[in-house]
């Protein structure tokens, strides 16, 4: 089998530490894990990472120089890595090579994922979901006016930070324009209620 | 002039005309009988101020000009006015006049919109303290 003769062929460059010392003096990584972004670490601590199961051939990364993150699989300085990994883990050379012998063409970009700018970005929904729940307060009598909106711009920003691999800022704030959006529209629904109540009692009552 | 470019002229749009129709609505200063504008519900059952207390007549001021009078009816409501249009003449002459790209939102820190937040919350505590120097803050 080709895939055979590759993964030992691998695993034979992974083991001799030159070829991974000469890219650790260069490079510092980083990496998204649990909705936020780690590093910079070392190539060597990466392949630690890797040989530790603690970040996957899924995990996004990104090191100066790069355009765009991208999953550790198509970065071809950590497949030996990763293969090493593999084998140490299921003892058995059965499975594919996961980026080395498979041609995969990913995505250079994702979804919502705006250019590295040296910081992570934040959700522009969750801003937005936090300044209609504060207007929502504010506001009298027309609390749902903006509360409806706070309401759903905070959780489609609920939505996006959590399925997001990559990290996103605002997470708070999108959880404190639910809260006040949620307020102002219960206030908004007593007042009503009570509109109607006055309103019903003045007609029985009057003559 | 390509469409796009005309957003920033929205928001600004929005917020004066919805001040004079507010304030046409409200009539003249103290709620008259004809208005169809309401006292603040929060201040008629807690009696507290909240941070938009003393607004329609802030507003009021703004459109007439008396700025010193609108600062002693609502500060906070004032100051965001002028930043709030601060930031729009700044979008507008930026996107609409010179055709540069918009600024991005994701480069807005959240510690900034907190600070914004923290402030909001400061000034609804001080203005409700009944001593001198914070009684100013009432409306």
């Amino acid at each position: 089998m080709v895939n055979n003769l590759q993964l030992r062929h691998n695993f034979g460059i992974a083991s001799t530490s030159a070829f991974g010392d000469a890219i650790a003096i260069m490079a510092d990584w980083f990496y998204g894990k649990d909705n936020a972004q780690h590093g910079p670490v070392s190539d060597l601590e990466i392949r630690n990472l890797i040989s530790t199961a603690q970040i996957t051939q899924d995990t996004i990364i990104w090191r100066e120089g790069m355009t765009d993150w991208i999953p550790m699989k198509d970065v071809p300085d950590f497949q030996t890595a990763q293969v090493t990994n593999q084998i140490a883990n299921q003892g058995t050379v059965a499975q594919g090579t996961p980026g080395a012998a498979t041609p995969y063409a990913s995505p250079q970009t994702y979804p919502g994922q705006a250019p590295y700018a040296a910081a992570i970005p934040t959700d522009g929904l969750a801003i937005a979901s936090l300044v209609c729940g504060i207007l929502a307060i504010i506001s009298c009598y027309i609390w749902g006016l903006f509360g409806l909106p706070a309401v759903i711009c905070g959780h489609m920003s609920m939505k996006k930070i959590n399925n997001s691999q990559v990290p996103i800022q605002g997470k708070g704030m999108a959880i404190a324009g639910l809260v006040t959006g949620y307020i102002g529209i219960a206030l908004q629904i007593l007042v009503i209620i009570a509109i109607v109540f006055a309103a019903a009692s003045s007609s029985t009552y009057s003559p | 002039m390509k469409t796009h470019r005309l957003w920033p002229l929205i928001p600004a749009g929005v917020v004066l005309g919805g001040m004079y129709f507010f304030v046409a609505l409200a009539d003249g200063r103290g709620n008259s009988e004809h208005s169809p504008v309401v006292e603040c519900g929060v201040r008629n059952l807690t009696g507290f101020h909240c941070p938009g207390c003393g607004g329609t007549r802030c507003a009021e001021n703004i459109i007439g000009g008396d700025w010193i009078s609108a600062m002693a009816y609502n500060p906070l409501l004032l100051c965001g006015f002028l930043i709030f249009m601060s930031v729009s003449l700044y979008l507008i002459v930026r996107i609409t006049i010179l055709g540069k790209p918009s600024p991005k939102m994701p480069n807005i820190r959240p510690k900034w919109i907190w600070l914004g937040v923290a402030g909001i919350a400061l000034f609804t505590v001080l203005r409700n303290i009944p001593a001198y120097p914070f009684t100013l803050l009432a409306p």
